[in-house]
């Protein structure tokens, strides 16, 4: 970590340079576009939002970088901070649809509880986009793992989407995917299309069965593998399965649960990849996305603005420090 | 003295500040009933003034609209964990109106109140949000705060609480990130500052850099960053002086502007040139309250060439002593000292609805990193313990701030010791953590620079 890698942090597009968004406060005002149900287990609800921000010069001006995020607001409820899952893409002419994003979230507290009630047309408050981003420009020409737990999946699908749409200045792509059950699995209709697009997708699950539903009726039909993302990850140490695999130019980008990216980084680094080649996305309860409040501090860092992407050699040391 | 003129020009035009125009900050020698006249002036100007007042028997910042609202008389005895308001016995000293330390508020009060109103939309729900456009806002936000409407003068700041004023401009008026509601109240903020002529127990400002002297006009204040930022001095600066067995002088103050429009309104003020023997008697105040200041903040061990080492650096190595243990052992993770900390910013904000949810206003209100729930990842708190909770509120205000605010987010006011129902001195906990102990010292992470 040096004084150049420091300024990389804070190096993502700005799109406050208008004065009038230079009170991070003022949401702006966001029409829901569609809703997709993602998961509807009885115990993990997910959705996704396509939301479109009314015309304004904010409107205009408006443009994210995979692994940034928005504070949604919603009045009566309150603000809660989530990543972006993509550009919304038009299916017909594949183009991405400008003022217009998708928000994937779990229901799972008062304000998430109350946007999943939300219908079609309903309007909510968005500020952002706030944090820093993937290094997008950094993986061209390399090869590529992401590597996600449970709905870590979500701030990295833009980030497969645009891989997709310029396969070819990528090297080697791999999805390593860990989810709690073959139930909760995010996207799986997506799956395929990406391996169509020339991605490796490698699922794996905690549970052939979930087991937080009592007596489920459905008998397993999983066949796939069953551990952690981490075996995926290890299994790269053989040359004999995989011979074409490149530590030395190879990125990863790793979102989950705090201990499943520190355990993946800690493969990583073991497999030879150099600490300033991977990233992590941190997660804590942003609350003003600015670095005004203080909630998101870790460390030296503010994770609102500082990250949530963080590269790993910045990381390591402060993952090593307990409660920190 | 200059006649006052025959329209008072106004104090607020924009860009007074910046005009060029005959040098200011010439001191001057007020008799202390002019101090009366300055808060008139400054209320006819629509200003509200706050000033230093009795109340629950401490000295704490209110509004104010006579001098006779000061504690003319008063002083107060500061140690750990005490604050004992006293009267001063004696004569010279019973006159001053100013002879005392600082009480727990501190400007903070004022600049980024305990409770605001967000702006935004105040209708609850979806299809019924109404969200304005940032302008259309700002009119009804302000309605529920006087401060947005009403400019203030705060009377009786002294030099910490100008540094901290400037620390706190670093964090809530950074660019590209402004809080308007701060912005408005601090741009209108007219600071009469006054020079420390006592120092408590607790005091060790003359260690962060931060004081006990007032800066002057030719020592201007820290340098603040960004087109938008007022850089932080005073309006006008007082030293209130009364005189010992020979002296020639009877009780006065000093007076010094350091903006043009302190000075606009220092010129409408009787006041006559002060003789060598005033200007003598301030130097040696100033000199007695340094020798007053016993505490001090530790500096980081020496380094191979004997030179005091960096404290932020010291401090992350030390993350692991034994001794965030022993603190965790007496704090009660009660949050004073983060309330009365002049720097202290981290806040929550609440929505707020009706029983019927109709409407709902967004509340920011102060939080503090003592409490458990402050900072949490799916759902779980990130520092269960105190000691976590301690550290990171030493090691932020001494340590990361510096890579966040390059700044110490300390300045030595000492409000953290008085007020803290224990006892706990920051100055001697970092003293313990810098002596030997069992644990490794971490590998430091070099500083980031943010700004």
């Amino acid at each position: 970590m040096n004084s150049e890698r420091s300024s990389s942090l804070v190096d993502v597009p700005n799109p406050h340079s208008d004065p009038i968004d230079r009170d991070p406060w003022h949401p702006h005002s966001a029409t829901i576009r569609r809703i997709d149900r993602e998961l509807d287990t009885p115990t993990s609800s997910v959705f996704t939002l396509e939301l479109r921000l009314e015309p304004s010069p904010y409107a205009d001006a408006y443009c994210f970088s995979p692994g940034q995020f928005n504070m949604l607001l919603l009045p009566g409820s309150g603000e809660v901070a989530i990543s972006h899952s993509g550009p919304s893409i038009d299916r017909t002419s594949r183009t991405v649809s400008p003022g217009t994003f998708l928000h994937t979230i779990r229901a799972i507290g008062r304000v998430t509880n109350a946007l999943e009630k939300l219908r079609v047309g309903d309007e909510l408050g968005v500020r952002g986009p706030y944090g820093t981003s993937w290094p997008m420009q950094q993986l061209i020409g390399q090869d590529v793992l992401l590597l996600s737990g449970g709905l870590g999946m979500a701030p990295l699908r833009p980030v497969v989407y645009a891989i997709e749409s310029r396969r070819d200045d990528f090297g080697r792509v791999d999805l390593l995917y860990g989810s709690r059950s073959p139930e909760t699995i995010l996207y799986a209709s997506e799956l395929d299309a990406w391996k169509r697009a020339g991605i490796g997708v490698e699922t794996i699950v905690d549970h052939a069965q979930d087991p937080l539903v009592e007596n489920s009726p459905c008998k397993p039909t999983w066949t796939g593998p069953v551990g952690n993302v981490t075996h995926l990850l290890n299994r790269r140490s053989s040359l004999l399965d995989y011979p074409d695999f490149h530590p030395e130019r190879t990125q990863v980008l790793l979102c989950g649960p705090e201990i499943m990216m520190h355990r993946c980084a800690q493969s990583a680094r073991k497999l030879g990849i150099p600490a300033s080649s991977i990233w992590l996305s941190m997660e804590r309860n942003m609350q003003c996305g600015v670095g005004y409040c203080g909630h998101c501090q870790w460390g030296p860092l503010f994770l609102c603005k500082d990250g949530p992407v963080v590269p790993y050699d910045l990381a390591e040391t402060l993952l090593e420090i307990k409660d920190l | 003295m200059t006649a006052p003129p025959s329209k008072p020009p106004s104090i607020d035009s924009p860009g007074m500040l910046h005009d060029a125009g005959p040098p200011y900050g010439t001191p001057r020698w007020i008799a202390p009933s002019q101090l009366q006249s300055l808060i008139d002036i400054l209320r006819i100007e629509n200003y509200r003034v706050l000033a230093p007042t009795l109340d629950q028997h401490a000295i704490v910042y209110d509004e104010i609209t006579s001098i006779g609202q000061l504690p003319k008389g008063y002083s107060d005895s500061q140690a750990p964990a005490v604050y004992q308001l006293t009267q001063t016995p004696s004569a010279p000293e019973n006159q001053k109106l100013f002879h005392f330390n600082l009480g727990p508020h501190s400007p903070k009060q004022f600049l980024f109140p305990p409770n605001s109103i967000l702006p935004g939309p105040q209708k609850a729900g979806p299809q019924k949000a109404d969200f304005n456009d940032a302008d259309s806002n700002q009119s009804s936000d302000s309605s529920h705060e006087p401060q947005l409407v009403q400019p203030m003068a705060i009377l009786g700041l002294r030099a910490c609480e100008l540094a901290a004023i400037a620390i706190q401009d670093r964090v809530l008026m950074s660019p590209p990130f402004i809080d308007s509601q701060y912005a408005l109240r601090r741009k209108s903020l007219f600071v009469i500052a006054v020079q420390c002529t006592t120092a408590a127990s607790t005091c060790f400002c003359h260690s962060m850099n931060t004081g006990p002297e007032l800066p002057g006009p030719e020592l201007p204040g820290p340098e603040l960053p960004g087109p938008d930022a007022n850089p932080i001095t005073y309006d006008l600066a007082l030293t209130e002086l009364v005189p010992s067995n020979h002296s020639q002088f009877t009780h006065g103050f000093l007076i010094q502007a350091g903006s043009r429009r302190g000075q606009v309104i220092l010129d409408q003020l009787p006041s006559e040139e002060p003789t060598p023997e005033i200007l003598e008697a301030k130097k040696q105040t100033i000199e007695a309250v340094h020798k007053k200041i016993q505490r001090a903040m530790p500096s980081g061990p020496s380094n191979i060439d004997g030179q005091p080492g960096d404290l932020r650096d010291a401090l992350l190595a030390r993350l692991n002593h034994p001794h965030w243990q022993n603190v965790a052992d007496r704090c009660l993770s009660c949050a004073n000292c983060t309330m009365v900390c002049p720097t202290c910013f981290c806040s929550s904000v609440d929505e707020v609805s009706d029983l019927l949810n109709e409407s709902s206003i967004r509340q920011r209100h102060w939080d503090s990193c003592f409490n458990p729930d402050f900072s949490h990842t799916s759902g779980a708190p990130v520092r269960n313990t105190v000691r976590s909770r301690y550290r990171q509120w030493l090691t932020h205000k001494l340590a990361t701030w510096f890579d966040q605010f390059d700044s110490s987010g300390c300045v030595g006011c000492g409000r953290c010791i008085t007020w803290c129902p224990v006892g706990i001195d920051l100055t001697q906990e970092v003293a313990k953590l810098l002596e030997p102990s069992d644990a490794p010292l971490l590998n430091v992470p070099p500083r980031l620079h943010h700004r």
